[in-house]
């Protein structure tokens, strides 16, 4: 029997040229749609033996109109090996830092990971409920 | 307390050689059977920064099986320059912005788009109008 109840799920292409630990914009929550709850989040590499360091899952919202996300909290966390190398097509859990994981509405969630070559082709796949 | 229910919500990343002034994008096929939806936010955001021109959210529907899409209706438009890892929001200019059943949401952008834009749309709809 299922604990959750309309779960929606995500799977979300990161930028190559994403910048040394800026976050990246996945996903808005509309103000109008109340708080959601992260259920689980993972982040694979296509490609192995690139460093990408540590990856962090926030929220946060614009430092002024149509600019980027300042994150207000940090929910999980992710680590390669072996210095923050991961394995391709191989999901990494992002560990979640809160139980449960609310992400108020109004707000983005981001993903912010150090260098990360365009050839490493890599996303975040995501689960989450409405409400908390 | 909430105001809409079961909220949908999309990023759709944007094929760089496919930004060009006057080609729309195909974003996602609302199928017949599921009826109208109603889109409640839209945003454009790339990872490097690049002037998009104005911007056109729309739907439509295929000028032929298989063909690209002709527009129907523009339902939102977005200006100016779109800043690295900066979200801008397309001012919907339908309120309520409802897209009828079996049409296709589609992007335009004004100016052509380097590859390096990596461009990308997030979308927050729910399901009826």
């Amino acid at each position: 029997m299922a604990n959750s109840f309309d779960v929606q799920v995500a799977r979300i292409m990161l930028s190559g040229t994403l910048g040394d630990g800026d976050p990246f914009p996945l996903i808005k929550f509309p103000s109008s749609a109340g708080a959601v709850t992260i259920l689980e989040c993972q982040y694979t590499v296509a490609t192995a033996g690139l460093v990408a360091g540590t990856g962090i899952l926030a929220y946060g919202t614009p430092v002024a109109t149509n600019g980027s996300i300042l994150p207000l909290a940090t929910i999980g966390t992710t680590f390669g090996t072996g210095g923050g190398t991961f394995p391709a097509l191989a999901p990494i859990t992002v560990d979640l830092t809160e139980s449960p994981c609310i992400v108020p509405a109004g707000n983005w969630l981001t993903f912010a990971i150090g260098t990360l070559p365009d050839e490493c082709q890599s996303w975040v796949t995501l689960a989450w409920v409405h409400g908390r | 307390m909430a105001e809409s229910f079961d909220v949908k919500t999309l990023s759709i990343a944007l094929p760089g050689t496919g930004n060009i002034a006057g080609t729309g994008i195909p974003l996602v096929h609302f199928p017949a059977s599921a009826g109208a939806v109603t889109i409640l936010e839209a945003h454009l955001s790339a990872a490097t920064a690049m002037t998009h021109g104005t911007t056109w959210l729309y739907y439509g529907t295929p000028v032929a099986a298989n063909g690209t899409i002709v527009p129907v209706a523009t339902i939102g438009t977005a200006i100016g320059t779109v800043g690295a890892l900066s979200p801008v929001t397309i001012t919907l200019t339908a309120s309520p912005c409802v897209v009828p059943a079996d049409r296709w949401l589609c992007i335009r952008v004004q100016t052509n788009v380097a590859a390096a834009a990596q461009s990308k749309v997030n979308i927050c709809y729910v399901l009826g109008r």
